[in-house]
């Protein structure tokens, strides 16, 4: 047991931090919504030549092996420094590592390490949110004598970040109809230049536009396009949920951490008077901040024994959300006037803390996902 | 970075477990005083688990931190009603910093029995003369303080067991003014670096034990919910039931990963570094504790409110030890005090 790096990694922390310091983008990011994602790309692109995407992802695949401790690092370097974090391809990346054929991988997964291709993913449904095997998104298959073999798509997905800007999709879809929902779903590469697609921007409510929907009449794709066998959605999708946590949550951790940081220094420094009980709420927020960081480095640990990650990623989002809530609340308290006199001053940490509970399964998935398969309480 | 348990660490949880629920098995609160304790330290005793983080130069047994911790965590999970924390951890710690191996040795020989004096406020060791209680002194005769130069001292026990709240453990009144009179066993005052280092270690200590006593209430918990048929179903199959279990088990695990690097810490940082990390996790497990003892007994429902139930038994243990060495409040003053530097600067204090 060991919470410091060894040799190795504070070596690569270190030259990390040289290499960013010569790197990073030095201005802001962009507010408009186009600017900001070509932003994003240069400095995506910048990692990738850097040498610094597909960290743990397997040498023979285009990636450096390493464990995952160094991608943590990463994402640890890269929120603190309040840098934008690396490209969201983890489950993409794996799912295709693990599910593909090795000309699928061959074909998409250098674009995907080199960030040269983006790719969105396309899951949730206006009415096939938390119930997401329930998606009626259908893709039916057409084939015959001068057709290709491929799957027309009629269907709606919403929520699918940067689907504007996306190249590809990784779709979740129903290619199957007499089996039970979960058994019909397929998951499917599809080109978002596929005529019959269509894409319109979610306005944020503070007023971003990272967000889609994306709309799909007769979109005709190849069925070789098909990751692993029709029918096997469900069980992809499930498996890609754990690379959502470990190491990428290290990311976030550390951007909570740098708000928390900036604050407590204008506290230091005098700028910002507190009174006693604002002491101990910021005292509080850091305790629980080290307690998701605490928690996280203790997940990724256990991922090092080559275990998959499983439900218990769901305590580390339960804790993620109560710290990031909490957080959110004491910025508005201390911050008081100056957090409502500027629209972004704490609006958008303060919306991205309310939405924690809500994307990537919301709250109340996770705590049935803890009390089910973690505890292992009976099902209604 | 490599948080993980090693198979050692896994062996030292495994004897601690077999070590409470062999010597020391409660399954019901009238247990609790039925245990002589003797056979129970005797195991710790033939387990090496005296004078536990003592260094073995000076007679103790020279395991780690994070040891000591998983042991102090599994004996809390079977509500063992042994004084491990004040006499086979903390006591002996005192003395080995004080370079005392002799006494250590008898400790760890189980001949001597020596616990705690803290101050009436629980908060930490006490001063000669000052109002104080003898901590987790279950069949000590003696008590640990410092004079006013920080000189470790001890006195005997003489006063009557007083009704704390913990009924695992023992807590005798101290007269200061016309009991025995202190007797100083070092000529040289600890350092700040000690101090700092042993409160470190005592936060950590008693955290780990917080953690056994939630894991204890979220086990029962469960098993209740699961069995407990109302509206023809086991109540743990309802959502409203669920989610207070997930809760407490995220508070659990949480409590618990802020526990092993406060542990960590005490051996591998700098003092000041391993007491902040030390106020960390008590002040985490300390609410933490108290939120999941709750969530266990209203899953439990009526029963947990009688006097037959294990349940206020770990209510207990949780209060009072959410109140030893400083309850939430107190470490995150402390926290501020060090992570925002002087209250002078602030305003409304």
């Amino acid at each position: 047991m060991d919470y410091r790096d060894t040799d190795d990694e504070a070596q690569f922390r270190s030259q990390l931090r040289a290499w960013l310091a010569g790197h990073a983008p030095t201005d802001a990011p962009p507010r408009d919504a186009d600017e900001r994602m070509a932003y994003n790309h240069r400095w995506h692109r910048s990692l990738a030549e850097g040498g610094w995407l597909g960290l743990s992802f397997p040498v023979e695949y285009g990636g450096q092996g390493r464990s995952i401790i160094y991608d943590a690092i990463l994402n640890d370097e890269l929120g603190l420094a309040g840098l934008p974090s690396v490209p969201a391809i983890n489950h993409i990346t794996n799912a295709i590592r693990l599910f593909g054929s090795e000309e699928q991988k061959r074909t998409h997964l250098p674009g995907l390490l080199s960030s040269e291709v983006l790719w969105c993913q396309g899951f949730s449904e206006p009415n096939a949110g938390s119930d997401l095997s329930s998606l009626r998104t259908r893709g039916v298959r057409v084939s015959g004598a001068g057709t290709a073999d491929a799957y027309r798509i009629e269907g709606q997905k919403i929520w699918t970040s940067e689907a504007i800007w996306a190249q590809w999709c990784l779709l979740l879809l129903r290619t199957e109809f007499d089996v039970p929902d979960h058994r019909g779903i397929s998951m499917l590469m599809v080109p978002m230049d596929t005529p019959g697609i269509e894409v319109r921007p979610i306005i944020t409510s503070y007023g971003s536009s990272e967000f889609a929907e994306v709309f799909f009449t007769d979109a005709l794709v190849p069925a070789a396009n098909l990751l692993g066998q029709p029918g096997q959605g469900w069980t992809i999708a499930m498996q890609l949920l754990g690379f959502e946590r470990g190491p990428a949550d290290m990311g976030w951790t550390a951007r909570l951490e740098r708000t928390l940081t900036m604050l407590e220094g204008r506290v230091r420094s005098g700028e910002l008077a507190v009174s006693a009980s604002q002491r101990e709420a910021l005292a509080g927020a850091w305790v629980e901040l080290q307690t998701l960081k605490l928690h996280v480095q203790r997940s990724t640990g256990a991922r090092l024994d080559g275990h998959a990650p499983g439900p218990e990623g769901s305590i580390d989002k339960l804790l993620m959300t109560n710290a990031d809530q909490l957080l959110g609340h004491v910025v508005l308290d201390v911050l008081a006037a100056e957090a409502v006199l500027d629209d972004v001053a704490a609006f958008p940490g303060y919306v991205w803390s309310r939405a924690q509970s809500i994307f990537g399964g919301t709250q109340q998935i996770q705590r049935n996902i803890v009390a089910q398969r973690v505890l292992g309480l009976p099902r209604a | 970075m490599d948080v993980r348990l090693n198979d050692e660490h896994a062996l030292v949880q495994h004897t601690a477990a077999r070590l409470a629920t062999n010597h020391a098995l409660v399954v019901a609160p009238s247990d609790v005083g039925a245990h002589s304790d003797d056979g129970a330290w005797n195991a710790l005793r033939d387990t090496g688990f005296l004078a536990m983080h003592a260094p073995e130069s000076l007679g103790g047994a020279g395991a780690s931190a994070l040891d000591v911790a998983l042991v102090a965590e599994q004996l809390a999970v079977h509500l063992c009603p042994v004084p491990f924390v004040a006499q086979a951890v903390l006591a002996p710690e005192l003395l080995a910093i004080a370079g005392l191996g002799g006494l250590v040795a008898e400790v760890a020989a189980g001949s001597r029995r020596i616990a705690l004096a803290l101050r009436s406020d629980l908060l930490g060791i006490a001063r000669v003369g000052e109002p104080a209680v003898a901590w987790d002194s279950a069949h000590a005769t003696h008590a640990l303080l410092l004079d006013d130069s920080g000189r470790l001292c001890e006195r005997e026990i003489v006063g009557d067991e007083m009704p704390a709240l913990d009924r695992t453990r023992v807590v005798r009144s101290i007269d200061s003014d016309t009991g025995p009179r202190a007797l100083r066993l070092a000529e040289v005052a600890l350092t700040t670096d000690d101090r700092a280092r042993f409160d470190a270690l005592a936060y950590t200590v008693v955290a780990a034990d917080l953690v056994g006593v939630m894991q204890g209430a979220v086990d029962s918990a469960v098993g209740y919910v699961r069995d407990r048929v109302q509206f023809g179903a086991p109540v743990g199959t309802f959502q409203a039931v669920q989610h207070l279990a997930a809760d407490a088990a995220v508070l659990l695990e949480g409590a618990r990963s802020s526990m092993w690097h406060a542990a960590w810490a005490v051996d591998a940082l700098p003092p000041l570094e391993a007491l902040l990390a030390a106020r960390q996790a008590k002040a985490y497990c300390s609410r933490a504790a108290r939120q999941v003892v709750e969530i266990s007994v209203q899953l439990h429902g009526g029963i947990a409110i009688t006097w037959e139930h294990l349940a206020h038994v770990r209510v207990r243990r949780a209060l009072f030890l959410a109140a030893s060495f400083g309850d939430e409040r107190r470490h995150l003053r402390a926290i501020a005090d060090a992570r925002l530097g002087d209250t002078r600067a602030g305003v409304g204090r």
